[in-house]
């Protein structure tokens, strides 16, 4: 939903009713919170608190090394916890959202109702 | 000026709507209220039964000019009501933690038995060691004595805060209220002035009027139970409505 031309980060600006410009709601989206695998990602873990590796992969039909990517993405932002350990002799990962990655879920949220209420809003 | 594509639109309505159901579908697997809320609803029958033992039996009335000693076990029953909600309510909680301790590890997604064992842990200790050198101490007993489901109602809704669960939140608040309200008498009180002002008051047998509150805390445990029923047969209706997706 980002414009094309629109870097990451850049401030699209529109102008409103009363003349005054204001930013355009995708502007407020964030490229590691955006994309389809990881927003899913943080809105299971923003419900269940934490999951493991293999509830995520079967509750996003997501495969190992895809969800690993995209869980190494969001750990490197900081906005979940990856946590590896053992169920008996095998391994299990846990994976618990940070306070941060609440936030960024709740930012991303916002903007895109903020879309959707600008297009019904005529 | 209205900047906002089409597609722009459509994209946001496909990620909200497929958000929404991820979201439904991890609520159901780890925010189940159905365990809770029969706990509870057990827990709340059982008040009801200890509540008629001590109003219809302990405290009968012998006739006129009669009267009796306690026996001991009369005393020791007299104990464990008043201590009803502390001890059989911990216990209660630490059922809920422990079933969902299993049920988060066999699942692999869920917040554990943690806010379980910690309220039941702290409601099991303010019910045997109390705060018995702490100026507190009489507040608490206070507290129990007028609203015995005060620390359980206290316990259950930090839970619910820690679960972001406001549904467990709004039952709490329900279960609290009406139990607190049976136990100081309330629905009896209305139920004679409902027969005072409809002149019904003398053929209607006071032995059955007192009954109002067990009438309540009976039914009280029948809804809660019934809610746990109802949702556990909404969690298999999402289940079979939400398929996981494939990519």
């Amino acid at each position: 939903m980002t414009p094309p031309d629109a870097s990451p980060g850049d401030q699209v600006q529109a102008t409103n009713a009363s003349g005054r410009d204001e930013p355009h709601p995708t502007s407020r989206l964030d490229d590691v919170v955006h994309q389809k695998a990881r927003l899913g990602i943080l809105v299971v873990l923003a419900e269940a608190e934490r999951a493991d590796f293999t509830y995520l992969k079967s509750n996003l039909g997501l495969t190992d090394g895809n969800l690993g990517r995209h869980l190494e993405v969001l750990a490197g932002s900081g906005l979940v916890h990856v946590e590896k350990g053992y169920a008996g002799r095998r391994p299990r990962t846990w994976v618990t959202i940070t306070r941060a990655g609440r936030h960024a879920l709740a930012e991303e949220m916002a903007a895109i109702r903020e879309l959707l209420r600008r297009f019904e809003g005529g | 000026m209205n900047d906002t594509q089409p597609d722009d639109v459509a994209a946001a309505k496909a990620v909200l709507a497929r958000t929404e159901q991820l979201r439904r579908a991890a609520r159901r697997d780890t925010k189940g209220l159905a365990v809770p809320l029969l706990v509870l609803g057990v827990l709340t029958l059982g008040y009801a039964v200890v509540s008629y033992v001590e109003l219809n039996v302990i405290a009968s009335d012998l006739g006129p000019g009669q009267s009796r000693a306690a026996t001991d076990a009369e005393l020791q029953f007299g104990q464990i009501a008043d201590t009803y909600w502390g001890l059989v309510g911990a216990a209660g909680l630490l059922v809920v933690g422990l079933w969902l301790a299993v049920r988060s590890r066999r699942l692999g997604a869920g917040a554990g038995a943690g806010a379980w064992v910690a309220g039941g842990v702290g409601l099991l200790l303010l019910a045997t060691v109390g705060l018995p050198f702490s100026p507190l101490g009489v507040m608490v007993g206070m507290v129990g004595f007028m609203a015995p489901t005060a620390f359980i109602g206290i316990a259950l809704l930090l839970i619910a805060g820690r679960r972001r669960d406001r549904r467990l939140a709004v039952w709490t608040v329900v279960f609290g209220v009406v139990v607190t309200l049976a136990h100081l008498g309330f629905f009896t009180n209305r139920l004679g002035d409902l027969l005072r002002v409809t002149g019904l008051a003398d053929s209607v047998d006071v032995h059955v009027v007192v009954q109002a509150d067990l009438v309540v805390l009976a039914v009280v445990g029948l809804v809660l139970i019934g809610a746990a029923v109802r949702d556990r047969r909404a969690g298999e209706g999402t289940r079979r409505v939400d398929e996981p997706e494939v990519s």
